[in-house]
């Protein structure tokens, strides 16, 4: 380096050079980045084929598909246990969760509400499933949720983080790591089976707990739906998924229908001691609950067919006429091309059928 | 060797000529753009930074106003909401309050001194006007509610109190069924109503109207 001063003509070089180099980089990011941005949250490895939590059940063809216990506040306990002994009376849960089996039990945990407002699962019911559940012989039970609100804040006010701790399962919250996206889900001819409106190859889900269980049981509340109509079994499965669940609902019965084929589950209990009948899904007014809704009474639903459980409680606790709720109908017809190629035994939009063949048992305890 | 302070230099700092001057213009322009169109970039897509900022809170103050009552104090900052990130707080619920043009959503809780886990959340929802704040009131307005005198057609369900206010729309829950939460949730919505001027679309929180009730 010398000390020779810098001349005019260098001076006019060197911020030549230095605004056509900026010139460049700016001209080249311009032309390189992403214009459709990145979001972290859907960035993110293909997750595989999801299971069919019901594969390996050998469940009796004159079985109950549902079962109905009508019971009373106190009697959480014996109302969890009726209803899955109605649902098989030789085994109960012993039909469907087998020693070493590892349980993800997927509550409503969506919103920071306490269990009275009807917005989440009943603690108690989810405490008595967890200790059936380990009664069958599970060797890990799981639960879990994604919130749209806290998660630590919804699982802590909804009573379901106290119970899963007082129960020994383990609480999967919805950290980033867990989420994947799935990988292509054609139906048996090839077709594309889910929604053309709805990219799932880029929408995250909460993965990891999907991949390490090989049972899975559905715990929702019933309750009214601002946006779908009504909330159950089948809405449920929205708290599996990530990103911006708020721009599924410009299509929301395609949504929800789509779930309903992707997730198998072994069974869903559908949790009526408390309906939200009205100012769903988030409340606020213990007027806007009722035990059981229509019913008067708490309620519990057990189903080996999710499509057809929604359609009874849709029907007799939120009083609502089936037909009018278009997933339902969606949902069986996407599953009836599983079904036709024996991937899929339960897709049933309209109970009736079922309550026809004397498939549905009720039990007041 | 000349330090950076003592550089020699042709000729003195002061007379720089009219094409540096325009070269060292370009340059700040440049970089100027550059700048802007990052920013620019950041901000058209959800979720930058910049966006979050965009969408951050309008309302006044961090924390709801102190009730005086012996067990309950205010336990968090506030949270705001504006229209377009309300799901983020009541999903499916939201399209409700859009539907009447809510401006945005004020959150805040109270905590019980003593027992961890009881609280009492307020939800407080600026609706722009006195006619939204009354629709989507009765909107969410029980068949036979059991009226309160808080606010404009105050009334009670449960332990919690809602009420509506000029432009406000008022919710104070709180997690419990116990009759001294309905008489603590009482009491701060007759604080809170006393905080929100018909006129003013000012919140019900600290900043807004400092000091503890008389």
């Amino acid at each position: 380096m010398t000390d020779r001063p810098i001349t005019r003509r260098e001076c006019l070089a060197r911020g030549a050079g230095a605004a056509v180099a900026a010139g460049l980089a700016a001209a080249g990011g311009f032309l390189l980045h992403d214009r459709e941005g990145r979001d972290p949250a859907t960035d993110l490895p293909s997750a595989g084929g999801l299971r069919d939590f019901f594969a390996g059940i050998d469940f009796p063809a004159g079985s109950p598909r549902i079962a109905v216990v009508v019971g009373h506040e106190q009697r959480i306990r014996q109302m969890v246990q009726a209803a899955l002994a109605a649902l098989d009376p030789e085994l109960g849960l012993k039909r469907f969760v087998g020693r070493g089996d590892v349980v993800l039990i997927k509550p409503n945990v969506g919103f920071d509400r306490p269990p009275h407002l009807g917005a989440t699962t009943h603690p108690e019911v989810l405490r008595w499933v967890i200790r059936l559940c380990r009664e069958a012989g599970a060797s890990r039970v799981m639960v879990t949720d994604n919130p749209i609100e806290s998660p630590q804040a919804c699982f802590a006010k909804s009573g379901i983080g106290p119970v899963v701790q007082a129960e020994g399962a383990e609480l999967v919250l919805p950290a980033s790591g867990r989420f994947r996206v799935l990988a292509p889900w054609p139906d048996p001819a090839g077709q594309q089976a889910t929604a053309a409106s709805i990219d799932w190859q880029r929408w995250p889900l909460l993965w990891e707990p999907l991949d390490q269980a090989t049972r899975l049981i559905g715990l929702a509340p019933v309750k009214d739906h601002n946006l779908a109509g009504g909330s159950m079994a089948l809405k449920n499965w929205y708290g599996f998924l990530g990103g911006r669940r708020s721009q599924l609902h410009q299509a929301i019965h395609e949504a929800i229908s789509d779930l309903a084929l992707l997730l198998s589950p072994t069974l869903v209990i559908a949790d009526a001691t408390r309906v939200m009948m009205r100012s769903g899904p988030t409340g606020g007014r213990l007027s806007d609950v009722s035990p059981g809704g229509k019913l008067g009474r708490p309620v519990l639903v057990a189903s080996v067919d999710p499509v057809a459980c929604d359609s009874w409680c849709y029907q007799n606790l939120l009083d609502r006429d089936p037909a009018g709720l278009p997933y339902l109908e969606l949902a069986a017809r996407k599953i009836q091309s599983q079904i036709r190629a024996g991937r899929r035994r339960f897709g049933q939009s309209d109970w009736r059928v079922y309550g026809s063949e004397g498939r549905i048992a009720t039990i007041s305890v | 060797m000349p330090t950076f302070f003592r550089r020699h230099y042709a000729r003195r700092l002061e007379a720089v000529g009219r094409t540096e001057q325009a070269v060292g213009a370009v340059i700040l322009l440049a970089l100027a753009g550059i700048l802007t169109a990052y920013l620019l970039d950041l901000a058209t897509h959800p979720g930058s930074p910049v966006g979050a900022w965009e969408a951050a809170p309008t309302a006044p103050g961090d924390r709801l106003p102190d009730p005086g009552l012996p067990d309950w104090i205010p336990c968090r900052q506030t949270e705001h909401f504006t229209a377009d990130n309300l799901f983020e707080k009541i999903n499916g619920r939201a399209e409700v309050y859009l539907q009447h043009q809510v401006a945005g959503l004020t959150f805040g809780s109270y905590c019980h001194q003593t027992q961890t886990g009881r609280t009492i959340d307020v939800y407080w929802f600026n609706m722009g006007r006195p006619q939204s704040a009354q629709a989507v009131y009765e909107t969410e307005r029980p068949a036979q509610p059991d009226p309160v005198p808080i606010g404009d057609a105050g009334y009670q369900s449960g332990t919690a109190v809602f009420f509506r206010k000029g432009a406000s729309y008022v919710q104070v829950v709180p997690s419990g069924l116990d009759p001294a939460d309905g008489q603590a949730a009482r009491r701060i919505a007759e604080l809170l109503a006393d905080r929100i001027s018909y006129q003013s679309a000012d919140g019900p929180t600290s900043a807004a109207n400092p000091g503890p009730r008389p």
